[in-house]
């Protein structure tokens, strides 16, 4: 068996760009037939990844990484629930996988036997099949748009790029990226999950040829004919213009208005905050008659609602958990924070199970938006209402420092202004901040409407291992006593 | 659930597929780069990398089934991975396409593809850079090793990480994780000038995380503290680096001088500013996150300004030859043997060399390739220096493209005599960063921040209280200018920086660094709002 790859450029059909479910459950089924004896215990996962992602740079230098990458993840034997030989591989070709899966089962010592697990689980346990019975939302995440628009729209878009902000008198450095993805995940007890989703994301910086000022603009949406590359060239050269001059500014709690960029990275960076055990969210406390989580308990302001729609028309995501011993089970649509008040948690399925709740993933993916009934305010109307305070374009490199009180720190990054009396009143030097987005989230003024924002092709992590990022949507804010810690000098 | 022992003693490399031998990767190379050139790109390169990798490890949540051995429970992995990168060149543009079927048919049309894609974005290129000229590299090379690891059977692995595992427990608070990933490489590079080299790694990834917890700190809920073992960086090695009772002796008395550290009564850290000391690991690791991506040309040149971001030295005319720094401050690049990245050749074919990037204080150099070092011309011409790559390009996977990355860096030692304790005995009032696993910065590394969890206090030169919920802000030029005194060769010590380059590819950065001694550190409290 040879599943025949790549099928890039000509493909002809975009639908059949990456790995079907059919051609998936081909590499299962060969996998699951080499084995003597029963099911594997932890699901089987494969991969494949189309990638399209161009880089200009300064007009000068220009970039492209096309390809696509298969990774079947699969664990050899029945091991306990946290142990296990975990294989992984690139290759789809049956000789190749026989071979892997004969040197796993040889692996097995001849002649030991299974050590019986002192909590084996009860596949009649009510809670499992609950949880088996768990449907998935159904998703769309898959635009035909963006699949055909992979290895033709640069030849237009970046020409764009390099000649408006050229035309500035600018040195743009840019990237249009596109993914198209797909996941099987198969489980032993039953559960098959499938997936297909494409994405694109174009980000433009437009520095000063002295690099003493910078801009950046982003688009990102799963669906290309969404995508404005103009808005994000706009928005670059824009602020770049208005940063030529800028101005040290005493760092302290000041009023900032947060444009969405700035806060997806603040929200972004929230997603672990809901899944771990010591967050502002789970003291962690275990004494009695005492709370471990703030369930229940307003948390932020009551203007703010937070969900994870697997469906979300702006950018949705696979509705179940993607990796590890937990891969394949369901995840919901999720309203985590209703009017301020936390309503779920993320519980990975034994956590689940043990605490009756519903497993769901930490929400990488999420929309943040003013609850029902509030009044909006745009970024222009913040900063006319603002009497002294610091505009934040965005921020960049942010960390977590300490999950207990939430509290994360990063820089300001391609547009900070100084706002007084209702005004941009200059360009200003980055700062480093030293903040929760809690805390934050408690001292909001204004929350406007939600958009989703583009991260840029950098700085994956283990939990998210794609690009585009998974989809933020997230809506500017103005906060007061935002705690600037220290001036950054950095551009 | 039951579970089965991972006991084979079969040769770990049984796990693996037969590697496709490296005749059937030369055929390969050479198609794709005639298929390239065929196609009209100007120059072609290519990599094929065929990777097996091998972790075994002894920590929370392995493998039961060897219990009865050391008490607690390996765990394993295995990756297979066979793939490609293809380069093409027109004007200015490069195109890059990667893939994993390793076929006649599909490498070529990856090449073809790369060429096109390049041929039609060419035209937007309005300054071509040229690359600059190197020896058209040929031939085989194979790191020296003793003994292989692959050659050794998972059971022998196991145990001899179980026996760290007990040398650990035989001190009164201490724990250790060991895991080691052992990677085995077969790399092939030919390119359109008529290199072709072929390239067998064996590099090693040990992490022996020491853990100390004294029965204070259970009772306070203050949670343990890790430190990693200097002698174990990652290294290009066999299973030798292993072996011996030295390493059982050295990973006992690290966990004593842990713990004997925890024991230190605590204060909450006061915002001033103070006299610091950095012992290696703390600078190495300073070192690796705020200079090593510093001197990356790419980034200096703004071609990363989109995503990671630039450099504070930039630009290279203007910064090459200033004093920025203390003049105490001498930093080279040395991929030779044993450093995990040892080549004979670099991702281009370039003999790598050793190299001063900075010099008593002043930047000298930067990491280049044969594409970006033609921007460095007029300083070598300046400095009688010819104008070629040094051999840092690098494709840490054959599909992410060579960039020319920071990778093994070393910070010169002071005079014999500076001791720890004599950097310490010198300091009135100041502190003591020990073990600094992680510093953030802003994305033109201007500046940064870190949270250290092993901070001490000193008065009159002695140490005596641990630091808790301490912040130090800093900027990058000014800390690294008040560097006052560099410790001799017994402080030495291994820092290291890691950071996804593309979805699960991480690069990492080692720098082999002394202590050192700081004018002036920045601290301000972590907690906000509490």
């Amino acid at each position: 068996m040879k599943i025949e790859l790549p099928r890039r450029q000509g493909a002809g059909d975009p639908r059949t760009l990456v790995l079907s479910q059919e051609e998936g459950e081909r590499i299962a089924k060969l996998i699951m037939s080499l084995r003597p004896q029963g099911p594997f215990s932890w699901p089987m996962s494969i991969v494949h990844t189309v990638q399209s992602v161009t880089g200009v740079s300064q007009g000068a230098v220009i970039d492209t990484t096309d390809g696509d990458t298969m990774d079947i993840e699969f664990w050899g034997g029945d091991f306990g629930h946290y142990s296990g030989l975990r294989l992984t591989t690139n290759q789809s070709d049956e000789a190749m996988l026989r071979r892997i899966v004969d040197q796993v089962l040889a692996m097995r010592a001849p002649g030991t036997k299974a050590i019986p697990d002192p909590e084996p689980v009860d596949p009649d346990d009510p809670i499992l099949t609950t949880l088996n019975r768990r449907s998935f939302v159904p998703v769309s995440l898959w635009h035909d748009t963006t699949a055909d628009a992979m290895y033709t729209a640069r030849n237009t878009v970046i020409p764009e790029i390099v000649n408006q902000v050229s035309a500035a008198g600018l040195l743009g450095t840019a990237t249009v990226g596109f993914s198209a993805r797909s996941q099987l995940v198969i489980h032993p007890i039953g559960r098959l999950a499938y997936s297909k989703e494409t994405d694109c994301e174009v980000t433009v910086t437009a520095r000063t040829p002295d690099n003493g000022a910078s801009g950046w603009g982003g688009q990102a949406h799963r669906d290309w004919s969404r995508i404005r590359p103009e808005l994000a060239i706009a928005q670059a050269v824009d602020l770049a213009n208005r940063s030529r001059t800028r101005f040290g500014l005493e760092p302290g709690r000041r009023t900032a208005i947060l444009g969405p960029a700035a806060v997806a990275q603040l929200v972004r960076a929230m997603a672990a905050l809901f899944g771990s055990y010591q967050s502002p969210f789970n003291t962690g406390d275990r004494r009695p008659n005492r709370p471990s989580t703030k369930l229940g308990q307003r948390v932020v302001d009551p203007r703010v609602t937070m969900i994870s729609e697997p469906n979300d028309p702006d950018g949705g995501f696979p509705p179940f958990f993607e990796r590890g011993g937990d891969a394949g089970f369901p995840t919901p649509a999720t309203t985590w924070i209703d009017r301020g008040v936390l309503k779920n948690l993320a519980y990975g399925v034994s956590m689940a199970m043990q605490n009756g709740k519903i497993p769901r993933v930490e929400p990488y993916s999420i929309r943040m938006q003013p609850a029902p009934g509030t009044k909006t305010a745009t970024v222009d109307e913040m900063i006319a209402s603002c009497k002294e305070g610091v505009y934040v374009h965005r921020f960049s490199n942010v960390e977590m420092v300490d999950y207990k009180s939430g509290v994360m720190t990063g820089v300001t990054r391609d547009g900070c202004f100084f706002v007084k009396n209702g005004k941009i009143e200059k360009a200003i030097k980055n700062f480093r901040f030293l903040d929760s987005p809690i805390f934050a989230l408690n001292k909001m003024e204004l929350i406007g409407t939600s958009e989703r924002v583009a991260f840029g092709y950098r700085n994956y992590g283990r939990f998210e291992p794609r690009f585009p990022r998974l989809p933020v949507i997230v809506p500017p804010i103005m906060v007061h006593d935002f705690n600037f810690s220290a001036l950054a000098d950095a551009v | 659930m039951a579970s089965i022992p991972l006991r084979s003693r079969q040769p770990a490399a049984a796990f693996f597929p037969d590697l496709l031998a490296p005749d059937i990767l030369h055929s390969l190379a050479l198609a794709a780069v005639d298929a390239a050139r065929s196609a009209g790109a100007e120059y072609a390169d290519v990599r094929i990398g065929d990777l097996r990798v091998l972790r075994l490890g002894i920590g929370e949540g392995g493998l039961v089934g060897i219990q009865d051995l050391i008490g607690d429970a390996p765990s394993g992995s295995i990756a297979y991975e066979l793939s490609y990168g293809i380069r093409a060149r027109v004007g200015g543009a490069w195109a890059s396409v990667f893939g994993n079927t390793c076929t006649l048919d599909a490498i070529t049309a990856s090449a073809r593809e790369a060429a096109a894609t390049v041929r039609s974005l060419a035209p937007v290129i309005k300054q071509p850079w040229t690359m600059v000229p190197a020896p058209v590299a040929k031939g085989e090379w194979t790191t020296p090793i003793q003994i292989d690891p692959f050659a050794a059977s998972p059971d022998e692995h196991v145990n001899l990480l179980g026996a760290f595992y007990n040398a650990a427990c035989r001190t009164p608070d201490g724990d250790v994780w060991p895991n080691v990933t052992w990677t085995g490489e077969t790399r092939v590079f030919a390119s359109s000038e008529g290199a072709l080299t072929t390239q067998h790694f064996t590099r090693a990834s040990p992490t022996l995380s020491l853990t100390a917890k004294t029965p204070l700190m259970v009772a306070r809920d203050i949670r343990a503290v890790t430190g990693r073992l200097p002698q174990l960086a990652p290294t290009s090695a066999g299973l030798e680096i292993l072996l011996g009772p030295a390493l059982q002796e050295t990973i006992k008395a690290a966990i004593v001088e842990l713990t004997a550290l925890l024991r230190l009564p605590t204060t909450t850290a006061q915002v001033g500013r103070y006299e610091a000391v950095f012992d290696g690991a703390s600078l190495g690791t300073l070192a690796a996150y705020t200079l090593a991506p510093a001197v990356e040309l790419r980034r200096a040149l703004g071609y990363d300004a989109d995503g990671d971001g630039t450099s504070f030295l930039s630009p290279p005319q203007d910064v090459l030859g200033q004093p920025l720094f203390s003049p105490q401050l001498t930093m080279t690049a040395d991929r030779s043997m044993p450093h995990y990245n040892a080549a004979q050749w670099d991702d281009e074919g370039v003999s790598p060399q050793t190299f001063p990037l900075i010099k008593n204080g002043a930047v000298v150099d930067y990491f280049t390739t044969r594409a970006t070092a033609g921007a460095l011309a007029s300083w070598y011409q300046k400095t009688g220096q010819s104008v070629v790559s040094r051999g840092s390009a690098m494709a840490i996977r054959p599909r992410t493209a060579p960039t020319g990355r920071a990778s093994e860096l070393t910070i010169a030692s002071g005079a014999p005599g500076m001791t720890m304790d004599s950097l310490v005995r010198h300091v009135k009032n100041g502190l003591l960063v020990r073990s600094m696993e992680y510093i953030t910065t802003d994305p033109q590394l201007n500046g940064g921040a870190f949270f250290p969890d092993m901070l001490f206090e000193i008065k009159n030169g002695v140490v005596t209280r641990r630091v808790l919920k301490a912040a130090v802000q800093f900027g990058t030029k000014h800390l690294w200018k008040n560097m006052t005194t560099v410790g001799d060769a017994s402080t030495l010590d291994h820092g290291f920086s890691s950071r996804y380059i593309s979805p699960e590819v991480i690069a990492t950065v080692s720098v082999r660094a002394p202590a050192a001694q700081f004018a002036q550190l920045d601290v301000i409290q972590r907690q906000v709002n509490e």
